[in-house]
């Protein structure tokens, strides 16, 4: 069907010229006030969160407080137990099942284990998406996986295995196969985690170039605080369950709380101690439990 | 004691809880399954998987067990001079019982476990996840075309296993033993119906693939996704399906034949 490709990819090039300008203030992505508990352990108490149109917004916070939480909870896979997620304006916990789903192909998400599927080839993984989705002819298909695969620099790599593949190498066809259907939005979940330089240098380049080239928005969740401050327009911190501190780079970077200086910084103690909560030593060496 | 109540108390919460999680997920797939009509090759393709590679072990045992009940049907038999009737015997034997309950824990420990395994891996590796996100609904991609797979094999499997089982022991007991072949199978032939005793062997085999498919399916989702968790689902698959086939077999066999 050549009217439905012709729709397809002109949906971008058309939006990218028209929607820009216009909507540049408006939130693609709006959280506000979202609670949020994992058994008795309360992750979010509140949080607020807005990402324009365009951006590249870093989530950042020590391990543990629930960044992959929240992208969850913008993908729909795990719901609020108050306050708002919206996605360009519906909210992600009261849409129908088929309107959740349809909603999940304007997004692509990078797991942080890369998530392809292991018994197909990288070429399989990325047309995966395409094949479930769209009815286009095997030429099409190919054509399409291929520009993916060049687009971050793994067209060579078609035949492999994801066994067979690095770390980095992975979280690239991850990528492109999060782009394989053209989404608006890109949440990556740790995209840094464990990476050499080099494949960390390739990662930060592909996620600005590609938000900047195909007019996307992305949501960079990580801990690794100067690659993501490098490539981020905006940054939220988040601690205790609230966002403790959001800007420009620039503006975190000169923050005042001392909470933010010590993540940014990397102070082992302040006010994140270094200690997880315990009775004092000298109880529970010479105390009862002796 | 209190201790030992409240325990007992929180097994049964949770062996409730995990049954209706259960029935829940079998209804979401089994609305799911209509799309199999629109792509057979995903039910074909599972079939291979369950089915196709299952063969080799229900050929080989359908084999040995078809020969041993003809010997120790043949010692028995030779005493009342009744040999003629081994045939029945063992055609009887297969079609109604042994046949689809052993195709069945055959089939538990062969195509069961590796369903359990396999979805739970996907889950471990946040394939399933993954899947969800690129808005393709597991449950219709992954499990229902391997719930289909396990029912639509499991009665081809004890077809085959019951054909495989009365040539082992027409080997034995006609080429072997020296039984007359002519009354063999004149006897097998008026002795066996179709309608009693075949058909019902089938509808066993049916039950019981959906009973196997669904534990498999159902452990491997509802696993814990670590490496313990997964091999603890694929060891529960295998008890839990041996244990309900031949409680069901034993349900099923007092209902059919009086």
């Amino acid at each position: 069907m050549p009217w439905r490709i012709l729709q397809h990819s002109s949906r971008i090039d058309i939006s990218e010229a028209i929607r820009m300008p216009t909507t540049e203030s408006e939130a693609l992505i709006d959280l506000s006030g979202v609670v949020f508990s994992r058994g008795s352990n309360r992750l979010f108490n509140g949080v607020d969160l807005q990402v324009r149109r365009g951006e590249v917004v870093a989530i950042m916070g020590p391990s543990g407080t629930g960044k992959t939480t929240l992208l969850r909870l913008i993908g729909g896979q795990l719901r609020a137990a108050a306050g708002r997620v919206a996605v360009d304006g519906q909210a992600v916990d009261q849409l129908s099942r088929r309107d959740l789903y349809r909603l999940r192909r304007r997004m692509g998400v990078l797991f942080q284990s890369g998530a392809l599927f292991t018994d197909m080839t990288c070429f399989e993984n990325v047309a995966f998406p395409l094949r479930e989705h769209t009815d286009l002819p095997e030429t099409l298909i190919r054509t399409v996986v291929l520009m993916k695969l060049e687009a971050v620099g793994l067209r060579g790599a078609r035949d492999l295995y994801p066994g067979e593949l690095s770390g980095g190498m992975s979280r690239r066809v991850s990528l492109a196969r999060a782009l394989a259907l053209d989404p608006e939005i890109i949440l990556y979940d740790e995209p840094f985690a464990g990476q050499d330089p080099i494949s960390m240098g390739a990662l930060m380049q592909l996620i600005r170039q590609l938000n900047d080239a195909l007019g996307l928005t992305s949501v960079v969740v990580s801990h690794d605080v100067d690659e993501t401050l490098r490539i981020a327009d905006r940054a939220y911190v988040i601690s205790g369950g609230e966002v403790i501190a959001a800007g420009t780079p620039e503006a975190l970077r000169h923050s005042e709380s001392r909470w933010v200086d010590q993540f940014l910084n990397a102070l082992p103690d302040g006010p994140v101690p270094f200690h997880y909560p315990a009775p004092p030593i000298a109880d529970d060496l010479c105390g009862e439990g002796r | 004691m209190i201790g030992m109540l409240q325990r007992l108390g929180a097994s049964t919460l949770e062996t409730a809880a995990t049954l209706g999680r259960a029935v829940l997920f079998l209804l979401r797939v089994l609305r799911g399954s209509g799309e199999l009509i629109r792509r057979p090759g995903l039910l074909v393709h599972e079939m291979y998987s369950v089915g196709v590679l299952t063969l080799v072990i229900i050929v080989v045992s359908g084999l040995f067990v078809g020969m041993v009940l003809a010997l120790q049907g043949y010692y028995t038999l030779v005493d009342f001079g009744a040999e003629q009737s081994l045939g029945v015997l063992v055609a009887l034997s297969l079609t109604r019982e042994l046949g689809p309950v052993v195709t069945a824990l055959l089939f538990a420990g062969r195509a069961g476990s590796a369903l359990t395994a396999e979805i739970g891996l996907m889950k471990a590796t946040e394939q399933l996840a993954g899947m969800e996100m690129m808005a393709v609904d597991p449950e219709h991609r992954v499990i229902a075309p391997r719930l289909a797979a396990a029912i639509l094999s499991l009665p081809l499997l004890t077809v085959i296993f019951n054909v495989l089982g009365v040539t082992g022991a027409w080997l034995v007991s006609v080429n072997l033993l020296g039984v007359d072949g002519g009354s063999f199978w004149s006897q097998m032939q008026s002795q066996v119906s179709f309608s009693d005793d075949i058909l019902n062997g089938l509808i066993k085999s049916v039950m019981f693939g959906v009973v196997a498919g669904w534990i498999a399916v159902f452990n491997g989702y509802d696993c814990r996704p670590t490496s313990h968790g997964v091999s603890r689902a694929t060891t529960r698959t295998v008890v839990v399906t041996s244990l309900i086939v031949l409680g069901l077999d034993f349900v099923l066999t007092a209902l059919m034949f009086d």
